[in-house]
Order: C-alpha cells, then sequence, then structure tokens
C-alpha cells in the first residue's frame, strides 16, 4: 500500500472514492511514514499523536476531505501549539483556528502537524527556525527554503499530501522550488488571514504546497472562501478553481511575459536560467505567445520590500510582551515593568527577528520616516503600477522563481543581506498583490530541482493556474520523488 | 500683568455601541475586580493572527456627532496605527485615526454667565480604549481587558477657552449633545467621558502660543474647574517669577488644591505611526450618511409656540435661551428641565393645552419630577391642564388638586373619574353642614371658651375640623359663616 504515500490529493480521491483504500487507513500510513522520515528531513515541529485512531470521514464532504495536511506554525491551530519557529511563544495553545485550518478542518481533512519555519516568516532558509533547520529532501546538507521550509519539504519527503504555507515575500513559492513541489499565492485577500500570525500585514498571504496544479485548485476550492474576519478579505464566494484550471479556452493563445532583467546571467545561477529557456520553449510548443518585456526599478524591489516588512514587523511584534500569553507569562512581579519587557523579548526573539524590529523601529521613527517607510511606501506603488502596465501587453508573466537551487545549511546564515537577495523574483508579487505560483522546471546538474514562477494580474488565480496546469501538461512535469525519500520509502515496512 | 489662559479640550467618549470597536465582544461596564476579563476575546486581548473588523456602528454615531457640529465629515478615511508599550494596550499600538480623522472642524455653542459662546473644534476621530489597571498595594497592577477595545470618540477642541469656567461650560454642553444624540452616556464617574485640558498662559490681549500643560486624570466638571484655575495660577507665578513653564503631563492632587507635574515632556513622544495595513479605508456610502441623518433628525428637539414650530440641534444652549426669553422660568429650572426630557415635554404639552404655563411648570416641577424619581406614573398632559381647568373654576382647593394629581398620576384615571372617586364633587348640604358645625363645637370646648374670651382667631381651628370632617367638601367660606352664625359672632 505505500506506493499510495506518492501520490497526489486528487489521485487519492480517486481510490477513496473506489473504496480501493479507507481515509483514515490512509492518514494512518501518512503518519507512519512521516515519522519514519522524520529524523532524517526534520519538516515538522508538532507531529500529530501517535496511536490516536484518525475519525471517520465522509470523503463526500469536500474537494480534499480525508487528504492529510501538515500546516506551517505560523497559522493557529487549536489542537496543535502554536509557536511561529520562536521562543516567545513556546508551548503558546492557540484559542482558535486560523480560517483555513477551519474549513479544511470542516471538510473533513487530517492534519499530519506543524511544520517548521523561519522564526516569524522572517528567512529564506528556515535555518532561523528557533528550534532547529530542516533538511532539504533532495539533499539533506541543503537548505529547503524558506520560511515555509517544513511545508515544502513535507510534501516533498511524502509526510503530507499538501501544506498549508504563508508566503510574505515568497516563503511559499521559494521553498517550493527548492524541494521539487508545487507553491501557490493566492491574489492578497483570497485566502483569509485570520489565524495567520502576522509578520507583515500588507504583504502576508497564506499559501498552498502541493505535488501538482490539480491539488492546489481543489485546496483552493476549499479555503479561498470570503472570511467577516479578515477586513481585507475580497475572495469572489463562488469561485470554482478547479473548473477555471481546466478551461483550457480561458489561456488559448495567450501572451507570457519574460522579464529580461530577472534573466540576468548576473543575478541569476546558468542552471536557472537554463531551466527557464526551457520553460519558454515548453510554452511556445503549447501554443502561447512569448515576448520579452522590461521591469523599470529592478534594483528597488528588495529594498522596497526590506523597509516596508521589517516596519509592519515591529509593529506586529509588537504584542509579544509576555503579560497576557507566551513566555514570560505570568509576569514575575517583582520586576519592574521596564525589567520585564527586556527580560521576556530580548531572549525570546531569535537575531533576524531582533534585527528587523530594530530596522523597523529605525525606519517608522519620527525624522527617518519620510526617508524610508514613505519613500518605500510610493516605491511600492510605482512598482505596483509598473506591473499592471506590463499586464496591458501580457497576459501572464514569466520569471525564475529563485536565482539559485538549494543552498546548503550554513551557507548564508551569517550574511543577511545575501539571505535577503534569494527573493529578489519572489517579492514582486507581494509588493503588487498578485496571484504567482512556483512549478517544477526540471533538475539542475547537480540534481536539485529549480523553480520556474509564473505571475497573473491581481483575481486572475483561476486563469493563472489554468496557465500553470498546461505548463505542467506539456513539460511533462509531473511530481518526482527525492532519490533518498524513494530510498527510505523502499526501506519502509509497512 | 495680566494673564489670560489658552486652554484646548481633549475628550475621549466611549461610543454607544452594543459591540467592541473591532471584535464582537459586548461592551459591558463592569467596576469590580470579580468581574473583570469576562468580555473578551482573542482579537480585544491581542492575540497571535488575530484581524480587526471594524464595527460600522461606531462611524454612523460619529458621523451623527458630526452633522450635529456642522463639521466635515470624510468620505474617506484611514485607520493608523500608533505604537507605544504599556500592559494596557494589547497589541503594542492603538488602531486609531491619525492624518485623516472621520470629522474635522465644526463649532458648538454652550452658555456661560448666562451669555451663548462659540467654540471651534480640531477635530474628532475613532479609536478604541485600553484595558483598565487595578493598582494594588504591592505595587503590582492588574489588568480588566473589558475596556480593551471598547469605541471611542476622541473629540479635540481648539485651544479656545479662556478660563477654567468656559472650558467647564463647553465640556457640560458637549456632555449632553452626545446623551442628546444617543451617541454617548458620557459618564464621567464611569470613565465613558474623560476631560483632558491642555493649558498655557499669555499676556492678555496677545496672540502667542506658550508652552502647555496637560492634566489628566480629571473625574468631574467640579475638579476640572479647580484643577484649571490652579494650573493657571500656578503658570502665572511662573512667569512672574520670571521663570518658564515646562512642558509637561499634570496631575490633580485635590488633598492639597494643586496641579502635580508627573512626567516631563523634553521630547514629543514618538509613536511610529503608520497606516493600518489590516483596515481597508474607511469609505461612507450614501446609506451611512442617510442613516446618521435620519437618528440625528429624530434627536432634534421640536417645540410647538405661539403657533409656530421651533427646531433645536440636540443640546441645551439654544433651549435655555429660548426658554429665558420666553417664559418666567429660572435658568435652575431651565436647566433642570433640560436634563428630564420626559418632564420637558409634560410640561410642552400641558401647556399647549392649557395655555397657563407657569402653572403647568410648577406642576412638572414640583409634584411630577419628585413622583416620577421613584415611579415613571401614568400622568398625561391632559390630567394636568384638567385639574388646572378645575383649580380655576373654583371646583378644587389646592390640597384637593393635589390630591387628584396623585391619583391620576398612580392609576391614570382621568382628573374628573379622580375627583367623583375622592368625593371632591359632592356638595356638603345646608343641613349636614349645620349637623357638623354643631357636632366640633361640642367636642372643642376649650377652643370655644378661647372665642369667647375673644380669641376670635381661633374659630379657624374650628374651621380646620369642618373641613377635615367633611374630607375638603364643604366649602370653607359657607362653613366659616355657619360656624360664626352658631357661635353668635
Amino acid at each position: 500500500m505505500k506506493e499510495l504515500l506518492a501520490l497526489t490529493a486528487h489521485e487519492l480521491m480517486a481510490k477513496f472514492a473506489a473504496g480501493e483504500v479507507a481515509p483514515e487507513e490512509f492518514y494512518a500510513l501518512q503518519m507512519r511514514f512521516a515519522r519514519h522520515i522524520e529524523p532524517k528531513v526534520r519538516s515538522f515541529l508538532t507531529l500529530a499523536e501517535e496511536g490516536v485512531a484518525p475519525p471517520k470521514v465522509d470523503t463526500r464532504k469536500g474537494a480534499l476531505s480525508g487528504i492529510p495536511v501538515s500546516i506551517k506554525d505560523l497559522l493557529t491551530t487549536t489542537d496543535f501549539p502554536t509557536t511561529a519557529g520562536s521562543r516567545i511563544l513556546e508551548g503558546y495553545a492557540p484559542p482558535y483556528d486560523a480560517t483555513a485550518v477551519r474549513l479544511l478542518r470542516e471538510a473533513g481533512n487530517y492534519f499530519t502537524g506543524k511544520t517548521n519555519l523561519d522564526e516569524f516568516g522572517m528567512g529564506s532558509s528556515t535555518e532561523n527556525s528557533a528550534y532547529f533547520p530542516t533538511h532539504n529532501p533532495w539533499d539533506l546538507a541543503r537548505v529547503p527554503g524558506g520560511s515555509s521550509g517544513g511545508s515544502a519539504s513535507s510534501v516533498a519527503a511524502l509526510q503530507s499530501v499538501v501544506s498549508l504555507g504563508t508566503d510574505t515575500g515568497g516563503s511559499v513559492r521559494q521553498p517550493a522550488g527548492f524541494c521539487g513541489v508545487v507553491g501557490f499565492v493566492p491574489t492578497y485577500g483570497y485566502i483569509s488571514r485570520n489565524g495567520l500570525i502576522a509578520f507583515a500585514s500588507s504583504l502576508d498571504h497564506v499559501g498552498i504546497v502541493a505535488r501538482d496544479v490539480t491539488d492546489v485548485a481543489l485546496t483552493m476550492n476549499v479555503i479561498g472562501r470570503p472570511d467577516r474576519l479578515d477586513a481585507t478579505s475580497q475572495a469572489p464566494p463562488d469561485a470554482d478553481y478547479l473548473a477555471a484550471m481546466n478551461d483550457r479556452e480561458s489561456v488559448g493563445g495567450c501572451t507570457v511575459g519574460v522579464i529580461n532583467q530577472l534573466m540576468d546571467p548576473n543575478l541569476m545561477a546558468e542552471d536557472v536560467l537554463v531551466a527557464c529557456e526551457v520553460a519558454i520553449r515548453v510554452l511556445e510548443n503549447a501554443g502561447c505567445g512569448v515576448k520579452r518585456v522590461d521591469l523599470a526599478g529592478v534594483k528597488r524591489l528588495l529594498p522596497c520590500y526590506y523597509i516596508l516588512c521589517p516596519a509592519e514587523a515591529s509593529s506586529n511584534l509588537a504584542r509579544y510582551d509576555g503579560i497576557r500569553y507566551g513566555t514570560g507569562f505570568p509576569a514575575d512581579v517583582s520586576r519592574t515593568l521596564q525589567e520585564h519587557y527586556l527580560a521576556v523579548r530580548s531572549p525570546g526573539f531569535g537575531e533576524e527577528v531582533r534585527r528587523r524590529i530594530l530596522l523597523g523601529t529605525y525606519v517608522l521613527s519620527a525624522g527617518y520616516a519620510e526617508a524610508y517607510y514613505n519613500q518605500a511606501r510610493r516605491v511600492r506603488h510605482a512598482i505596483t503600477e509598473g506591473i499592471a502596465d506590463m499586464f496591458e501587453d501580457v497576459d501572464f508573466l514569466f520569471l525564475p522563481t529563485s536565482p539559485t537551487t538549494a543552498f546548503g545549511l550554513g551557507d548564508r546564515i551569517d550574511d543577511p543581506v545575501k539571505m535577503y537577495a534569494a527573493d529578489i523574483c519572489t517579492v514582486m508579487a507581494n509588493l503588487a498583490s498578485t496571484p504567482a505560483i512556483s512549478l517544477p522546471g526540471g533538475l539542475s546538474p547537480q540534481g536539485m530541482p529549480v523553480g520556474v514562477q509564473f505571475m497573473a494580474p491581481q483575481k486572475h488565480d483561476g486563469r493563472l493556474l489554468a496557465l500553470a496546469r498546461l505548463y505542467e501538461k506539456s513539460a511533462g512535469a509531473e511530481y518526482s520523488v527525492p532519490p533518498l525519500v524513494a530510498e527510505e520509502l523502499a526501506g519502509f515496512e509497512e | 500683568m495680566e494673564y489670560e489662559a489658552v486652554i484646548a479640550l481633549e475628550i475621549h467618549a466611549h461610543l454607544k455601541t452594543a459591540r467592541k470597536q473591532y471584535c464582537d465582544c459586548p461592551v459591558v461596564n463592569t467596576r469590580e475586580l470579580a468581574e473583570a476579563n469576562r468580555y473578551v476575546c482573542p482579537v480585544c486581548l491581542g492575540h497571535p493572527g488575530v484581524l480587526p473588523v471594524l464595527n460600522r456602528e461606531s462611524v454612523i454615531l460619529a458621523i451623527m456627532l458630526g452633522l450635529r457640529l456642522g463639521a466635515d465629515i470624510a468620505r474617506h478615511s484611514i485607520f493608523a496605527r500608533k505604537h507605544y508599550f504599556y500592559p494596557d494596550l494589547p497589541k503594542g499600538y492603538q488602531i486609531t485615526q491619525y492624518q485623516t480623522p472621520l470629522v474635522a472642524g465644526g463649532e458648538l455653542e454652550y452658555m456661560v454667565d448666562g451669555e451663548m459662546r462659540t467654540a471651534q473644534l480640531e477635530r474628532a476621530h475613532l479609536e478604541e480604549d485600553t484595558a483598565k489597571i487595578f493598582y494594588q498595594d504591592d505595587g503590582s497592577i492588574l489588568l480588566d481587558y473589558n475596556r480593551a477595545g471598547v469605541p471611542l470618540l476622541e473629540i479635540v477642541t481648539k485651544p479656545v477657552f479662556r478660563s477654567a469656567a468656559e472650558a467647564v461650560a463647553y465640556a457640560e454642553e458637549l456632555q449632553q449633545v452626545l446623551r442628546k444624540l444617543g451617541v454617548s452616556d458620557a459618564n464621567m464617574e464611569e470613565g465613558s467621558f474623560r476631560c483632558e485640558p491642555n493649558i498655557s498662559v499669555r499676556p492678555a490681549g496677545s496672540d502667542e502660543l506658550r508652552t502647555k500643560c496637560e492634566i489628566k486624570n480629571l473625574n468631574s466638571f467640579a475638579v476640572i474647574r479647580k484643577s484649571l484655575d490652579a494650573e493657571i495660577a500656578r503658570q502665572i507665578a511662573l512667569y512672574e517669577n520670571d521663570r518658564e513653564v515646562q512642558h509637561c503631563t499634570l496631575r490633580w492632587d485635590e488633598a492639597n488644591a494643586v496641579t502635580v507635574p508627573s512626567r516631563i515632556k523634553e521630547t514629543q513622544a514618538d509613536y511610529r505611526y503608520f497606516d493600518e495595513p489590516d483596515l481597508p479605508p474607511l469609505v461612507l456610502t450614501d446609506d451611512d450618511f442617510a442613516e446618521a441623518r435620519k437618528r440625528y433628525e429624530d434627536a432634534v428637539f421640536t417645540l410647538q409656540w405661539g403657533g409656530n414650530e421651533h427646531r433645536f440641534a440636540p443640546g441645551t444652549a439654544r433651549l435655555t435661551r429660548f426658554f429665558l426669553d420666553n417664559t418666567e422660568l429660572r435658568e435652575s429650572e431651565v436647566a433642570l428641565l433640560l436634563e428630564d426630557e420626559d418632564a420637558l415635554r409634560l410640561l410642552l404639552a400641558s401647556n399647549e393645552i392649557s395655555g397657563a404655563f407657569r402653572e403647568c411648570a410648577n406642576w412638572v416641577l414640583m409634584e411630577y419630577r419628585p413622583r416620577r424619581a421613584e415611579t415613571k406614573g401614568n400622568i398625561t398632559a391632559q390630567h394636568i391642564a384638567d385639574i388646572i381647568a378645575l383649580r380655576a373654576d373654583g371646583k378644587l382647593n389646592s390640597t384637593q388638586a393635589k390630591e387628584v394629581f396623585k391619583l391620576c398620576f398612580e392609576r391614570g384615571i382621568s382628573a374628573s373619574d379622580a375627583v367623583s372617586e375622592l368625593g371632591f364633587d359632592q356638595v356638603v348640604s345646608e343641613s349636614d353642614l349645620q349637623k357638623i358645625c354643631a357636632q366640633v363645637i361640642t367636642d372643642n370646648e376649650k377652643v370655644v371658651a378661647d372665642i369667647r374670651k375673644g380669641k376670635e382667631q381661633a374659630v379657624r381651628a374650628l374651621l380646620g375640623q369642618v373641613m377635615k370632617n367633611t374630607r375638603g367638601k364643604a366649602k370653607p367660606d359657607e362653613a366659616m359663616a355657619e360656624l360664626k352664625r352658631q357661635l353668635g359672632m
């Protein structure tokens, strides 16, 4: 039965429907293998408890009923502690489920556990987790990407079929690219942020990691819903993403723009550029028009992002004062208030989080806000307009997911600016609030996955999935199991 | 040198909404520690991952005040985060409005020393309240988040007041306006109406603005007045001694009747404001305006007077002026009536029927209000008009009239039914009167003896007995004549 572990959600749904396997049976198998391979990859901060009999699930309830899903530990869950990968929330038991989690729970999904991440989502390698790093299932000496590294590795390493991640500057797409799976972020507001522990609110998206585009569409059909608890929610109430994905007409003869400035050998590794050119030929062969386009201000992307996002983070993280929950609660009353704040916050946050709080506080301070924060907001506005202008000419944009394939553990951790550079291709979608998807674009000569990325205008999520499906089919980019996972699976006794 | 005060008022009023500003928790003004933290949820406790959702009810209430003040109401306004660390602030920032307040400008008329004045306003904006702190004897604090997230309207004047009396009179008027609009309970003791004056002094007639100080935690109008007077004196004394006023926050020391600096502000606090990304811009629709306008119109006071309809915006200043100019009411009586809308409505309606304004006012102020303080009662304007008419026709004496009023108040029956139930309409026959007078003379030998000795006025005591024995039905002049006849006077 263990060969079922490498199937996609829609393949499994067919098996459930045919009565070949019961969802609870598959879930039990899923958990056994997840535990088996966990010491190698370390995807999870919390794994679902062993020996608890899973409830029977009605597979007619939802598009994904019975499918085991892992949840990034930046989304609140009532049945697992939620730490945000931070010491400051160690042992924190949220009193509510994130809306996306609740919708999956109501649709009859199983949760495999809470996946590892860079603390509060701040990082591109999952090395900033306060607990331990996660390893890339394709090469354990490399990072899985970040910040949703645990989500991507859990799907790639057959520990979960689908995973919920979050993406503020590429945190779903980049690890999906590094781990050879699909990573999708919808238009801002299409999945409720309620229960997403805020990092940079205006850039935060809930995103989906899956093995193929169809699974993304199915997951969107469950969680891509309006939510009155999120005032920025703007999801269309009755959207059918599966139908939109299958609507080949919607992408017939479409034009895909390739951003020249991001195909620059000075910015991108050669293996990435090679994979991108292959992908572009696939698109042409599939009947898409390909147009080379220019994006002004590529150099401003990262500075703009790395001012706005720490600014919002410094504000969002102000609530961790150890007074109502988290470490430091209940307060030691022998301390003064100032001593209490220092005792809770200084050791509670890791180095990268402290760096961003300080940066953010600085750029928002009186006298500096105009030069930094307000200026960055204007730049963001200009970038958004620039991208909207490009979408006047082309239907979609094509770009790499990341300048390189997965880098080695420890390679960049001491060089924040180098680490930030990994986000150059992904921050655009967050700054412009548009949907984007990273798809497997083959393997590098070293056998590491390369991600290729598509972006669509705001609210064109269904069409973006249709293009992604077209690419997936034309490229024959089926999900492939990382060799060492295949090896583990071979040795795994059911 | 002559000095004058320059005062601006910052008032925080709780908006009268069922739910908190950014979550679904009910607004309950609890006082006791035992009730603390009952009306809280992850949103108002600032848990990780929660988001604010604006309560549109508070927006309607704010628009209503904007209409009342004749202010600019922003069709498009944004919320901002104001950052500081304090245990009563769950998120580490307050969601407020900064660059674009919902309500800008406007003015409010108020009465001071029997004179009408106008205060110009700077702005009024929406924000949320903080938790309540209970200070413990050991120096620790306990926190009650029931109040955290309660909708607040911060209403700020320009520096327009030149005395404590003006500032207090404006605050009192604003309190009445908020109550009459139904926008806020505006109760100072309960903390739903909090005044923070900013004050400086300058040479009289100058137009400079000198360093100002802010007085916090003032919980009654009397305290505002006293603290402002004391602070004016303190600042004048500093200038007189060639010293400077330092920008600071003050508290009022009641025992010593002085303002005490509690925090010197060397620099402007840096609140690191930025636009709240979790709330989209507040865009007002025509429906919002229509609803606010309708509720505002419902609160407008309409008065029929001399065949004309007079309309008064919610508040007291213009109505007070009207009554002082058009009736014999004293200012204190007007104040009582304006605080008690039921009484005022009753007075106006009974006057409408009877035309006897002063008498109606007496019934309302002296008989209706004390009774209504106990129980709601059933009195109508018609009752009062009827009782006044019965008195005028000589069918009731004043004691009887009060009894009739009491019965009408308690049971709601008509005045004429009350008169017959009390038997005030029965005439005492001549023969009965003769018998009763004879009996009274027999029963009061001592009084009769006094009269015989020449103390003629003692006959009034006998008259009192006759009236009592006829339960007030005898006509006093006829009874007196009969007594005098029998006594041979």
